[in-house]
């Protein structure tokens, strides 16, 4: 065989194999997107909620005129598709973890930075430039709230779609970054003020703001470089500018003090059961009557719940990894309670439900069967009329069970939900005392609005 | 619709693939193509369709008449009412704002300032058939006689709402008689991939980088320390290159996989060495058409000094408000403008220096470019400026930017290498070895080589479900 037969030969084989890579190539990315255009097809495998972001996946748009004509409708069916892709929740693991690669992770920022207001001493309107930076930035006011889940009481459903603003994961812990913003403190405040006068004489109002984690727990340096407001100042801030009649609770310095206990979830925004006793205990003392030792109630716990911030903060590993335990105490009169539903169904539940079976994600729904438009808890022990009324956002349902034992009823209303005149309420029920249970993030003008919509 | 969404890419283009490659004759095929464009072009709204459409029959129809006219004057009267009719549609529904907000400011009338939608593409296919008209009218190419042949050159949904600015004469042949070669369709099966998770994954993860550090609210904005500024400028200069040339990537690579070239619209513009070779580089379908509709028209560079600054200076303010209709969008190609007629004044006292000092003043120039461009609100391109030197306060850094940085600095670097030829270079050498190399090593390079393009699929995919942030930059075109 001469060099040049040899050479012939050697490209034809060259030839071959480079057509026969190019009929993979081809081949392959054919049937890849077949695949996918079949997988997306079967529309029993399309979720219709997602358990990891807490909400209600799209839905097929309904088609009109107008809707097809401005292109509405087919933003709608692209936005269906993409939303309620099957394996979704699967995929976006996997996607969580490819994200992880993007740089290093020793501590980790999800979502936007932004800069709170100065907190003022003294009562001050907030001037325009402080309205523009309310604006821009993100906290409770993208919490949206809108009531259109159904179902409830499996403790696996969600009704309110979640959403968190900005989260920092240092070690194995979360913190939702805290941010003063003035106009909502003073509607706050308005609001609280406004609720004391038109309930006078009726009953008394208690106001008991909840610090969240990050005011708790995070060193002071590491927050005021992250740009965090002081929570304990804030706090301050509302508690001072109260009418004389609003009984406000401070709990910041109790909580700070018993900080090394496991007062706040490393995995979930929401505080422990025993976050929420101290809290329980100052309003004890504002309201002059004797807590219950934690001691004497009958202890439940819950493992294995990795909450918010592991959905929110692009489910890092590292929370998976350090899952948290729910403690919760039984109240010692009754555990039974009654709960209207966001679709207007009472049902019959527990104070502290058994959440064993929960999803991951969802244990904190164990106490009051999470949030409701309207629960009420009515305890046998006592039949001395009293009564109160707990207006709250979720850090109500951790210490909604330690009031049991106080009262012969205990009203609970989710603002974001309850759509009934307050004051009316009031009066129907005679309540005694109506208590505010909210966290810092939950001063929100948002949320300000749904409480002051309560009074109007 | 968008090519970056899970609709589009596992839906839309499979059933077209498959509807296409079953069609025998190129007159179905042409079908095919036609009725999937219209489809497509529906999904942003069907009223403008109608615009489409009715652009599409005007300039079929004048340049038919321009070819069929011996007389002069009756030329030039279906010419200029073609390119009336077209630029006016383009203006009325682009600028209409713009120009009585300016009218506002002056004189205080009107009292309100109409809304008026951008219909999606229209700056893309405007210009495509104003070529076209051009084109016929000089000769250069044969009116087309089918009305739906020029529909469909119009409205070819690989580049009808992003790009490139196709030439009638660059597919005139092939939307008649074209034929998909295999090692053509293959590396269009490439060139989608890797445009697509360009966008999916670079772009987008480069967007949400630029998104934090550089806020669109100025107060957010004024926050920001100096680091943070820069990162964020660096973010969103890839973001935009990575971005637009992707859905370029994407329509190049569906071109080629039924067998129509497309040119390429960018050439790593970021290793240019001056801002010249930038914009031979940048989105060259468009620099290219304003050079042969615009500057070489009005004399080019061949009457003198004076007059070729004034065109370049007409040719650079167009271009600016091309790209949106906002004074920030003008300033922009004012901008370039000027570095332009400097590196012009460079040239000739021949003032050379190294190529990594070219680059890097090109980058810059660029880079603040972008900051222009960003934001359609001019004090916040003065915060940004501030920020970047410092002046607003806020420190060199600050943790929650150091945390921020760290976990994306990867990122950032697989996007700035992807901005280079080096993703390129590495696959030619993987064929290369696959090639030459026999035995097991050579297929697994080969295999490797196949296997890429699905891997970039797979994750595209992830990334689209996991990315409700989507922004589509060029839709203000």
């Amino acid at each position: 065989m001469d060099i040049h037969e040899r050479r012939e030969k050697r490209k034809e084989r060259e030839r071959k194999r480079y057509w026969n890579y190019l009929k993979l190539e081809i081949r392959s990315f054919r049937w890849l997107l077949l695949f996918l255009c079949l997988l997306g097809l079967v529309i029993p495998l399309r979720p219709k909620k997602s358990n990891v972001e807490k909400r209600d996946l799209e839905r097929f748009p309904k088609p009109s005129a107008e809707g097809i004509l401005k292109g509405d409708f087919f933003a709608g069916v692209s936005a269906w598709y993409a939303d309620t892709f099957p394996f979704r929740e699967k995929l976006l693991t996997a996607n969580a973890a490819v994200e992880r690669l993007y740089g290093l992770g020793k501590e980790q920022i999800h979502g936007s930075v932004g800069a709170g207001d100065e907190i003022p001493t003294e009562y001050t309107e907030a001037d325009k430039k402080a309205d523009v930076s309310a604006n821009g930035k993100t906290g409770a006011d993208d919490e949206t709230a809108s009531a259109q889940g159904d179902e409830g009481g499996d403790g696996t459903v969600h009704v309110v779609p979640e959403s968190a603003g900005t989260i920092y994961i240092a070690q194995d812990r979360g913190f939702e970054l805290y941010y003063f913003a003035l106009d909502s403190a003073n509607q706050y405040i308005k609001m609280v003020n406004n609720a004391a006068q038109l309930l006078a004489g009726k009953a008394t109002v208690y106001d008991i703001p909840a610090p969240t984690s990050i005011g708790i727990y995070l060193d002071q340096d590491i927050q005021d470089s992250l740009g965090c407001s002081d929570q304990s100042q804030a706090f301050d801030y509302i508690l001072n500018n109260l009418d004389k009649s609003v009984k406000g609770v401070r709990v910041f310095d109790s909580l700070l003090e018993h900080n090394s206990e496991y007062l706040y979830f490393r995995t979930d925004h929401h505080w422990t059961a025993d976050g929420a006793y101290y809290a329980y205990e100052q309003f004890c003392q504002a309201k002059g009557i004797e807590p219950n030792a934690r001691e004497d109630y009958e202890k439940r716990e819950f493992d294995n719940f990795v909450g918010s911030f592991y959905s929110f903060g692009n489910q890092a590993a590292v929370l998976a990894e350090n899952p948290d335990t729910i403690t919760a105490y039984i109240p010692k009169g009754t555990n039974d309670m009654t709960y209207v539903g966001v679709d207007g169904i009472e049902i019959e539940w527990n104070v502290v439900a058994d959440a064993s079976g929960y999803d991951d994600g969802n244990k904190y729904s164990c106490f009051i069967g999470g949030d409701n438009p309207y629960s009420v808890i009515r305890n046998p022990a006592l039949q001395d009329g009293s009564s109160c009324l707990v207006i709250k956002e979720s850090y109500g349902n951790a210490f909604v069970p330690f009031l049991v034992d106080h009262y012969q009823t205990v009203h609970v209303v989710d603002y974001r939900y309850f759509q009934q005149n307050i004051p009316q309420f009031v009066a129907e029920n005679q309540v005694q005392d109506v208590i505010f249970v909210n966290n810092a993030d939950a001063v929100s003008e948002s949320a300000v609005a749904y409480m002051d919509g309560l009074f109007q | 619709m968008v090519f970056a969404s899970l609709f589009f890419v596992c839906f839309f283009f499979v059933i077209w693939l498959l509807v296409y490659n079953g069609m025998s004759t190129i007159r179905g095929k042409n079908i095919v193509l036609l009725t999937f464009s219209m489809i497509f072009y529906a999904w942003g709204g069907a009223q403008y369709l109608l615009l489409l459409v009715g652009m599409t029959f005007v300039a079929w129809f004048c340049a038919r008449k321009i070819e069929l006219h011996r007389d002069a004057t009756l030329r030039i009267v279906f010419f200029i009412s073609a390119c009336v009719i077209l630029i006016g549609l383009l203006c009325i529904f682009k600028y209409t704002g713009f120009l009585a907000e300016g009218f506002q400011f002056l004189f205080g009338v009107p009292k309100k300032i109409p809304e008026i939608v951008l219909p999606i593409g229209i700056s893309f296919y405007t210009f495509q058939l104003l070529s076209y008209v051009v084109d016929v009218y000089r000769g250069e190419v044969e009116a087309q006689k089918s009305f739906w042949v020029l529909l469909l050159y119009a409205s070819l949904f690989h580049q009808c709402v992003a790009g490139p600015i196709v030439r009638y004469s660059t597919v005139a042949m092939e939307l008649e008689h074209r034929r998909a070669r295999m090692s053509e369709v293959a590396e269009g099966a490439w060139r989608f991939s890797a445009g697509l998770a360009k966008k999916a994954i670079l772009a987008n993860g480069c967007a949400l980088v630029a998104d934090t550090f550089l806020p669109m609210e100025g107060a957010a904005l004024g926050h920001m320390p100096v680091l943070a500024i820069w990162v964020g400028i660096l973010a969103y200069t890839l973001q935009i290159y990575l971005d637009f040339s992707a859905y370029s990537d994407m329509a190049i690579g569906m071109g080629l996989m039924v067998g129509l070239h497309y040119q390429e619209n960018f050439n790593y513009p970021y290793i240019a060495g001056s801002v010249q070779e930038f914009w031979r580089r940048w989105h060259i379908s468009l620099s290219s058409f304003f050079r042969d509709y615009v500057y070489i028209p009005l004399g080019g560079s061949r009457n003198g000094e004076l007059k070729t600054i004034r065109n370049l200076l007409i040719v650079w303010a167009l271009t600016g408000l091309w790209h949106g209709a906002a004074w920030n969008y003008v300033l922009w190609g004012l901008y370039f403008f000027c570095f332009l007629v400097m590196e012009r004044a460079w040239k000739r006292h021949n003032f050379q220096l190294p190529f990594v000092a070219r680059n890097i003043y090109t980058l810059l120039v660029v880079a603040f470019g972008w900051v222009l461009f960003r934001f359609t609100d001019l004090s916040n391109v003065g915060i940004t400026v501030k920020g970047m030197f410092g002046l607003n306060g806020n420190g060199i850094s600050n943790l929650e930017s150091k945390i921020f940085f760290q976990n994306h600095c990867f990122l950032l670097l697989v996007s700035a290498i992807g901005s280079t030829p080096f993703m390129a270079m590495l696959r030619k050498q993987f064929r290369h070895v696959g090639r030459v190399w026999e035995g097991r090593l050579g297929r697994v390079f080969y295999m490797a080589g196949a296997l890429i393009p699905l891997a970039l699929i797979i994750l595209s995919v992830m990334a689209l479900v996991g990315n409700s942030y989507n922004p589509f930059l060029y839709f203000q075109f």
